[in-house]
């Protein structure tokens, strides 16, 4: 797994490209959450290269969220495919993870 | 080795409710209508081919599994379905010379020995019970569920010969030629897993845990231990959010249990430990809906994911 990270104003974006599973989850959690601990507050999740996500990774995006919702901050993914949309269905994450098409959507929506 | 499940549900028993039976009748009825079957054998017939949700149900009783093995009847377990599986004992084992019965315990919380007073074996003096746990005191823990407050008979008027064993963590013992590894779980109070390794088949009973951090090196010695399972009993009692927000209170979901299957090279999982507040329909689309998630992420991958259900036996 690979995370590409830029920075737009104030808003992270986080390019994740390969497998999220229990051998790559740490490294995410690692660029994750102390970003988050620096008072960053939006964060769009670009998953177009994303192959995979197992229930390890699962956590480390809900870990996320849920310490984002502490700052009242927001979390929307992008770009996602059909597969990896299924397994947050599955999973019953859809109500905590905003999906948009696309990062220009997401970045409408993180600056309603 | 074969392994038949007497008691899946979590938590506490959990009757078929009046309104639940109703609506599997009128399912039934309305199936039978659609396909225009008119005559009882006809009808009874297609009753048989129904599966347990359907027209049965996938069981109320709590924690028990009985496992076979080298002629030696182990037992997982004291939840209510050790009642009938006592009530089978007598029917189909019982001798005047006596049995050897192996008790493993998991824990000690209610929904895995509440039903150890009802166990109609422990009132012979012909029989011995050996009693297993990771836990110290499990004699003194099984007088207090007894204690003459609680129930009407203490633990020493049941007339069977009792010897109890404390488990060193993480060690094995043999019982014939049946080998029962131990290892702790993230539980309230603590839980232990159990590994049956026997005539090259292995069965793994891992409920009462939970996985907070699943990154791999967190969880290696778990995959580890379910390495080659050719059954894997696993807690599934909360969905994947479920989980997350129940935080520390100490269960797994079925995600969770097929990704470390499809780590581990598991051949067979158990969904197990079903949540009390689920009705029968609910715990299948679970299953359904896990199944469609190991198709998504491991469709190359052989992992035959099922529900325990009360009665069912598997033969490894």
């Amino acid at each position: 797994m690979q995370v590409n990270i830029e920075k737009i104003e104030n808003i992270n974006i986080y390019s994740i490209e390969g497998n999220l599973d229990s051998n790559t989850s740490g490294d995410l959690e690692k660029k994750l959450i102390p970003v988050i601990d620096a008072n960053n507050t939006k964060f769009i999740l670009d998953f177009s290269e994303l192959n995979y996500i197992s229930s390890a990774g699962l956590r480390v995006l809900l870990g996320a969220a849920k310490k984002l919702n502490q700052y009242s901050g927001k979390m929307i993914l992008c770009s996602v495919k059909d597969d990896i949309k299924e397994v947050f269905e599955i999973a019953g994450l859809l109500p905590i993870f905003p999906i948009v098409d696309d990062p220009e959507a997401a970045a409408q929506k993180i600056l309603q | 080795m074969k392994v038949k499940f007497w008691g899946v549900r979590g938590s506490i028993p959990t009757p078929q409710s009046s309104v639940q039976i109703k609506q599997k009748i009128k399912r039934i009825l309305r199936k039978i209508s659609e396909k225009q079957l008119h005559d009882l054998p006809a009808i009874n017939r297609y009753i048989d081919t129904l599966s347990p949700v359907e027209a049965g149900t996938i069981g109320g009783n709590t924690a028990c599994i009985e496992v076979r093995a080298d002629n030696q009847l182990i037992i997982f377990d004291m939840g209510s379905g050790i009642k009938n599986l006592g009530n089978a004992i007598m029917k189909n084992d019982q001798k005047t010379e006596g049995l050897d019965i192996h008790i493993f315990l998991t824990h000690t919380h209610w929904d895995h020995m509440i039903g150890f007073p009802f166990f109609s074996p422990a009132f012979f003096p012909s029989n011995t019970l050996h009693f297993y746990s990771g836990h110290p005191n499990l004699k003194e823990r099984l007088e207090v569920q007894q204690d003459y407050r609680f129930f009407p008979v203490a633990l020493n008027q049941m007339g069977s010969k009792k010897e109890f064993i404390q488990l060193e963590h993480n060690s094995s013992i043999n019982i014939g030629n049946v080998k029962i590894t131990n290892f702790p779980l993230y539980h309230p109070g603590g839980s232990f897993g159990y590994r049956v390794d026997y005539g090259g088949k292995s069965f793994v009973y891992a409920t009462d845990s939970e996985y907070k951090d699943l990154s791999g090196k967190n969880t290696k010695n778990h995959i580890e231990f379910f390495r080659h399972a050719d059954l894997l009993v696993f807690d599934a009692q909360y969905t994947f959010e479920e989980a997350i927000h129940k935080e520390d209170w100490g269960h797994s979901s079925a995600l969770v249990g097929i990704d470390f299957s499809v780590q581990a090279d598991v051949k067979r999982l158990a969904l197990f430990h079903h949540e009390p507040e689920r009705d029968d329909f609910e715990i299948e689309n679970i299953l359904k809906k896990s199944i469609d998630y190991g198709n998504i992420n491991y469709p190359d991958k052989k992992l035959e994911v099922f529900l325990a259900i009360e009665g069912l036996e598997v033969n490894l």
